[in-house]
């Protein structure tokens, strides 16, 4: 295993895909508060002294950028052991097949946490000489990063889980960003479902200068029963779950979001592992 | 070019990014009508009613929304079914028995546009066969729905242009397809944003009540985020240039100046074709 880490590492500083996507990570997030400083400017130019753009708003993005670009990396990288013949090479040298599987993961997982880091370096050190410091507390913004990490990690094991079990690089990599993206939409869109009220608050509007009072009524798409429980499931998925990290920011995420995230690397690795042992590698 | 065709459509019936490209679509279409046939049910709209269904026109809603998925799909289509070209060196074999680069790269555009068009059409034959029925049948003017189509089909024939020109440039079929996708996803959340800043208004209103019960209108407020001038004539422009922009446009149905979004969409077909073809003349296939 150590052997394998040594040689996988070797590989990864070496990487054109991990410094093509750091770079475009860190390059995002030097971008982002210089934006906000111009619509900064923009609002004080029109008058509106007291709109201030936060460094915080920019700094919680990074799990949405994070997963998109490790999908495209883990499928570059880990396919190009099937693509150069690798695999077959570890093998035959007398590593077990469960090891090879892990290395591969600790490092595509390693990668994502780069992501990260550099995002966070460049938001940082351009953000805050232009917007100042986060409001939210030091503790807040720790477990939230502590958050996304670990998700990042979870889409790391299952972008792995996709890598090692498909020898097509192509197609690994089409599988690997259609799925990013899936599990982003599909958290936008439970996150809308969700947040339907239960009911429709009394409304006051006018009419022919009179104040007509509506009566509170109960909303027809408010999710209930079994359907609200698949969907909270759905919901607190990593990838899905980067939308409730972005809501709960300041406030802090929920506890079960990293756990689920944990849960979700046990299970995968464990199911990919099992299928890469039986797996046919010609 | 003929030949070379026939060899190219040959392997696209046997293709199986085709098939499941086109399997996608003809699920996402039905999918999309049935869904939207669902939610009308669940907010207890009476569809049976012709002026329901007239006013809220909502087969035009989901047809077009085979837009902006097709371009998705066009992406990790024409890079898988072209990058095969590459990888199992059929270009050098083209080559080699005579035919010229430039008819090869003319040969796989025409191809990879076929097939995304016919992806699109799979799209809306699902959409219609499930729709019409459940959602009652167009409402839209005529010229309205029929320039959307038209356009669509140039806004299509840009996205392929553009994933030909990659493709075809780079010789690694993974590096082309994640270039395409991740492309396709950037250039998408570029139109959403730059639709966002247009559709910003120019004033703020809310507002106040008086003391005796009266409701005044408050004076409105110019919107800081409300763009003129040229910076609203740029953003326009890049709005109307880009192919997903011009899905956006298409999917609601939202759209001025139809002549101007066919033309734009030509031009980046036209430069995008010149310059990848003009590459690829030029480029050394080891």
């Amino acid at each position: 295993m150590r052997n394998l880490l040594s040689a996988g590492f070797l590989r990864l500083w070496r990487s054109k895909s991990l410094y093509a996507t750091l770079a475009i990570m860190a390059a995002i997030g030097a971008l982002e508060p210089i934006l906000g400083y111009s619509a900064m400017r923009d609002y004080a130019a029109a008058g509106m002294t007291d709109a201030v753009v936060s460094l915080d708003s920019r700094y919680f993005i990074f799990p949405l950028l994070s997963g998109i670009l490790l999908s495209a990396f883990c499928a570059l990288f880990v396919g190009a052991e099937y693509s150069d013949g690798t695999i077959r090479n570890k093998l035959a040298v007398g590593h077990s097949r469960g090891t090879v599987y892990l290395s591969n993961l600790l490092l595509c997982a390693t990668a994502g946490v780069l992501l990260c880091l550099a995002y966070i370096a460049a938001v940082l050190a351009v953000g805050f000489p232009l917007l100042g410091a986060m409001h939210t507390p030091f503790p807040t913004v720790l477990w939230y990063t502590f958050c996304a990490v670990v998700m990042t990690s979870a889409l790391a094991a299952l972008f792995t889980l996709i890598a090692m079990l498909c020898q097509n690089r192509a197609v690994t990599a089409v599988a690997c960003i259609t799925l990013a993206y899936f599990l982003l939409f599909l958290g936008i869109y439970l996150n809308s479902r969700l947040s339907e009220p239960e009911m429709y608050p009394e409304q006051q509007y006018v009419q022919d200068g009179q104040i007509v009072t509506e009566e509170a009524r109960p909303n027809p798409n408010h999710v209930q029963g079994v359907k609200r429980t698949v969907y909270q499931f759905l919901y607190d998925l990593p990838g899905c779950h980067v939308v409730q990290l972005a809501f709960t920011a300041d406030t802090g995420a929920p506890p079960r979001l990293p756990l689920y995230s944990l849960a979700v690397i046990a299970l995968s690795t464990g199911a990919g592992t099992a299928l890469f042992r039986r797996k046919d590698l010609k | 070019m003929t030949k070379l065709l026939n060899a190219n459509f040959l392997r696209l019936w046997k293709n199986k990014a085709f098939w499941a490209s086109a399997a996608v679509c003809v699920v996402l279409g039905a999918l999309a009508a049935l869904g939207e046939f669902r939610f009308q049910v669940s907010v207890g709209a009476d569809l049976s009613v012709p002026e329901v269904a007239q006013y809220k026109a909502l087969l035009e809603k989901q047809f077009f929304s085979y837009t902006t998925v097709t371009g998705i799909l066009a992406a990790a289509l024409v890079s898988l079914f072209l990058g095969t070209e590459y990888s199992d060196g059929a270009i050098r074999n083209k080559i080699v028995v005579g035919h010229s680069r430039l008819s090869i790269y003319f040969a796989n555009l025409i191809v990879g546009f076929a097939a995304s068009l016919m992806c699109m059409a799979g799209y809306m034959l699902a959409c219609l066969a499930v729709g019409a029925p459940l959602l009652g049948w167009f409402t839209k003017p005529a010229a309205l729905l029929l320039s959307a189509i038209g356009g669509s089909v140039l806004m299509l024939a840009a996205f392929c242009a553009i994933f030909t020109f990659v493709t075809m440039n780079c010789s690694k079929k993974s590096t082309s397809t994640v270039i395409c996708l991740l492309g396709a996803f950037v250039l998408l959340f570029a139109a959403v944003y730059l639709n966002g800043r247009l559709d910003a208004p120019e004033f703020i209103t809310g507002y106040e009540m008086s003391v005796n019960g009266q409701i005044m209108d408050s004076v409105p407020e110019p919107n800081p985020d409300y763009l003129t001038g040229t910076k609203r004539e740029v953003y326009q422009f890049l709005y109307d240039l880009l192919p997903t922009g011009q899905s956006l446009q298409y999917t609601m149905l939202n759209f001025t100046n139809p002549a101007r979004l066919m033309g734009l969409a030509a031009a980046v077909c036209a430069v995008f074709s010149a310059a990848g073809a003009a590459l690829f003349r030029r480029k050394d296939l080891k």
